[in-house]
C-alpha cells in the first residue's frame, strides 16, 4: 500500500502533476468500468474517465481529507454519468457489442470463448451478457448507479448514499426496486446452468 | 417479522449490510419460510448473473490525455490572465489620458476665458454713466 490519498491529493492541490499520475493509476479501471458499465459505450467511457480525472484535478483544492477519496471521486463520476445522458447524441456510438478489432477495450469478444468454449458455449454467454447488459440499461439511472457501485465497487450503503447524495433509506429502496426490475427481465436465464 | 418485512431486507442481508440483530432474524426465517428462500436465492443468482458485465481495460494513453488535458487547461487559465495583463496597462493609459486631458482642459479655458472678459472689460458695462440716459431711467435723476 502506497502513500494514503488524501496525502497524495494535498499534493495535487498544489498543482503537482506526477503525484497526480500516482491518483490516476490508482483508481483508473475503476472508474473506466464502472462509467463503461453505466454508459455501454467503451468510447464515451475513454472520454468520461478523462475527464473525470481533469475534474478531480481542477478541484483537487476542494477536497477535503475528512471525507474518503473514494466516495468523493465516485461523486465526480456520478455526476458526469448522469450529466452524460444529457448531451449523450454527440461523438462515436459504437454498440456495446460490436467487434472492437485491435482495440484495448474489452477483451471477451470473440465467438470462440475466452476459456476455449465451444462456439455454442461461447454464444450463450454472449447472449447472457447482452441480455444482462440490456436488463441493466434499461433501469432508471439513479437505480443503475446504485446497483454498479454496490455490486462492482462493493460500496457500503453509507458511501453509496454519499455518492448519489440521497439518505441510507432511499439507497436501500433503490437496491431493492433495482433488484425486482432485473430479475423481471432476467427471470429466463436465473437458474440456467 | 412477516414475509413482506423479511423481503425488503433481502437485499441488505445478501450485501452484508444488516445489523447483526437484523442478520439473526432473516436467517432464521429464511430457515423456515420457502417462499423467501427461494427469493433470496434468486437474489443470489441476480448477484452472479451481473458479473457478465465485464471490466474494460483502459487505454494504455490514459495518463498521457489527462495530463494533456490538464496543461491545455493550464495554457488556457494563463492566456486568459496574460490577455487581462496585456490589457491592463492599455486601460490604465486610457484613464491617465481622460484625466490629463480633463484636468489640462479645464484648466485652459479657465484661463482663455479670464482672458476674454478681462480683454473686453465687460465689468464696465455693469455700470451706466452718472447723467446718462440710461442711467435716467433706471436710477432716475440723481442731484
Amino acid at each position: 500500500m502506497g502513500r494514503p490519498d488524501a496525502e497524495l491529493m494535498a499534493e495535487v492541490a498544489k498543482g503537482d502533476t506526477s503525484v497526480f499520475r500516482e491518483i490516476v493509476e490508482r483508481y483508473k479501471n475503476q472508474v473506466m468500468s464502472t462509467v463503461y458499465r453505466f454508459t455501454g459505450d467503451y468510447c464515451q467511457a475513454e472520454d468520461l474517465t478523462q475527464e473525470v480525472f481533469v475534474r478531480v484535478f481542477k478541484s483537487a483544492k476542494r477536497y477535503e481529507p475528512k471525507a474518503k477519496f473514494k466516495t468523493w471521486l465516485f461523486r465526480i463520476v456520478v455526476n458526469l454519468c448522469l450529466n452524460y445522458r444529457r448531451d449523450r447524441a454527440r461523438k462515436c456510438t459504437q454498440p456495446f457489442d460490436a467487434p472492437l478489432s485491435g482495440r484495448d477495450g474489452e477483451v471477451v469478444r470473440d465467438v470462440r470463448g475466452p476459456n476455449g468454449d465451444i462456439p455454442e458455449v461461447a454464444l450463450e454467454k454472449m447472449e447472457l451478457k447482452r441480455m444482462v447488459r440490456e436488463a441493466i440499461d434499461d433501469l432508471p439511472e439513479n437505480q443503475r448507479l446504485a446497483i454498479i457501485l454496490q455490486r462492482f465497487e462493493e460500496m457500503p450503503y453509507r458511501e453509496i448514499s454519499e455518492a448519489l447524495d440521497i439518505s441510507l433509506s432511499a439507497v436501500e429502496s433503490l437496491l431493492f426496486r433495482a433488484r425486482q426490475n432485473l430479475k423481471r427481465k432476467l427471470a429466463p436465464y436465473l437458474f440456467l446452468k | 417479522m412477516k414475509c413482506e418485512t423479511i423481503r425488503k431486507k433481502l437485499s441488505p442481508f445478501l450485501d452484508g449490510q444488516l445489523t447483526e440483530n437484523d442478520s439473526r432474524r432473516v436467517a432464521s426465517h429464511l430457515e423456515r419460510c420457502h417462499s423467501c428462500s427461494r427469493e433470496y436465492e434468486e437474489l443470489k443468482r441476480l448477484r452472479e448473473l451481473l458479473l457478465h458485465l465485464d471490466m474494460v481495460e483502459t487505454p494504455p494513453y490514459l495518463w498521457q490525455r489527462v495530463e494533456q488535458r490538464i496543461s491545455l487547461e493550464k495554457a488556457t487559465v494563463w492566456g486568459r490572465l496574460s490577455r487581462r495583463l496585456v490589457y491592463a496597462p492599455v486601460a490604465v493609459g486610457v484613464l491617465i489620458c481622460l484625466f490629463v486631458g480633463n484636468y489640462l482642459g479645464q484648466n485652459i479655458s479657465h484661463q482663455f476665458l479670464m482672458t476674454e472678459a478681462d480683454l473686453l472689460n465687460l465689468s464696465t458695462l455693469d455700470d451706466f454713466p452718472p447723467g446718462s440716459f440710461s442711467g435716467a431711467y433706471f436710477y432716475g435723476w440723481e442731484e
